[in-house]
């Protein structure tokens, strides 16, 4: 998967781990980051960083619900840089669902991610990542989780 | 989330939603759920309920699509892990993919052009996958589960085996003559 830089326009190699425990404290100490990530500790929480590089560009937290075949996003937060019109690169939370997407397609859920978003921001969601709304959640399966799959993890 | 946790949140985001737009906003976040106790409760209600609906009342299309892509993502994620797994061989997600299309190998093998007995011997562990059956077998997946993943995977097995098939090694090694190199 890619992320682009948004000063060039070029396409850096981007890498999605589990969050180890050592990623902890920089994250917690990190001006880069306003969420309260220590209350995700006992949640599943993936990083994005560039390949070859340590530091974290963003953050998911998800929930694996087996029961229900679906996975819940709890939390995204990009570093603060990444972040608005002076953001460094561009695609780093679609690379996050997307990868999420991914992740629900293995275990054969079918694509379908859910979230509960700020009212507010709803439709920006639907919009931007093709989420469709089921009262007052968001969710995204099948065709176009695959879509969501393919524009952000498979940008050159 | 207790009261001081959600009265943070509240605070944090009506900053950040005065510094940026709503669309740079989902570009960056998914804020926790801002939602009461009982609302959340309703909304996963309605989540599970929608979920177990649309699971019932899949068409088969949606069925072989996310079968499909099952397959591929499962593949893609072993391909891309460094170790060898002898339970993830191209047998295991030929027969998964037999399993998803709902077919008997003499069906798969009519359909690709190929004898049942060649199918066969590759399921049996007997005969490498070649490029050309890869080819077929993206093409009889609607180019879902694309030639390269099938390839990749075929090439895993053979690079395991050069890493562990010392006895093939010496009996070929034993057929050469005249070693340009001897080292010292």
């Amino acid at each position: 998967m890619k992320v682009i830089s948004n000063k060039l326009g070029e396409l850096f190699e981007a890498v999605i781990e589990l969050v180890e425990d050592r990623d902890w404290p920089a994250i917690h100490n990190d001006n880069s980051f306003s969420f309260n990530w220590n209350f995700e500790k006992e949640q599943i929480v993936y990083k994005i960083r560039l390949n070859l590089e340590e530091e974290i560009l963003g953050l998911i937290s998800i929930e694996d619900i087996p029961r229900e075949f679906r996975i819940h996003v709890r939390l995204i937060e990009l570093n603060s840089k990444d972040v608005g019109k002076s953001k460094r690169y561009d695609n780093i939370a679609g690379c996050l669902l997307a990868f999420v997407c991914q992740l629900a397609f293995q275990k054969d859920y079918e694509g379908y991610v859910s979230l509960q978003p700020k009212t507010d921001l709803i439709g920006h969601y639907i919009a931007k990542y093709g989420f469709h709304q089921l009262g007052k959640n968001l969710f995204i399966e099948l065709n176009d989780s695959e879509k969501l799959i393919h524009k952000y993890l498979k940008n050159g | 989330m207790d009261d001081k946790q959600k009265a943070y949140y509240k605070k944090l985001y009506e900053k950040l939603s005065k510094e940026y737009t709503k669309e740079e906003l989902v570009e960056a976040f998914v804020f926790p759920s801002e939602m009461t106790e009982e609302e959340e409760k309703e909304a996963n209600r309605q989540l599970m309920a929608d979920r177990m609906r649309r699971l019932t009342n899949r068409t088969p299309e949606e069925k072989m699509l996310s079968g499909l892509l099952r397959i591929k993502y499962q593949m893609k994620d072993y391909i891309n892990q460094s170790q060898f797994d002898e339970e993830k061989s191209t047998i295991y997600f030929l027969n998964e993919y037999l399993k998803v299309i709902n077919k008997k190998q003499k069906d798969l093998a009519k359909d690709i052009g190929i004898h049942v007995t060649r199918l066969s011997r590759i399921l049996n562990g007997k005969e490498n996958l070649s490029l050309a059956i890869a080819y077929r077998l993206e093409a009889h997946s609607g180019d879902q589960i694309p030639a390269i993943m099938w390839w990749k995977l075929a090439q895993k097995e053979i690079e395991q085996e050069i890493l562990s098939d010392n006895k093939a090694k010496q009996q070929e090694k034993n057929k050469v003559k005249n070693i340009v190199y001897q080292r010292a």
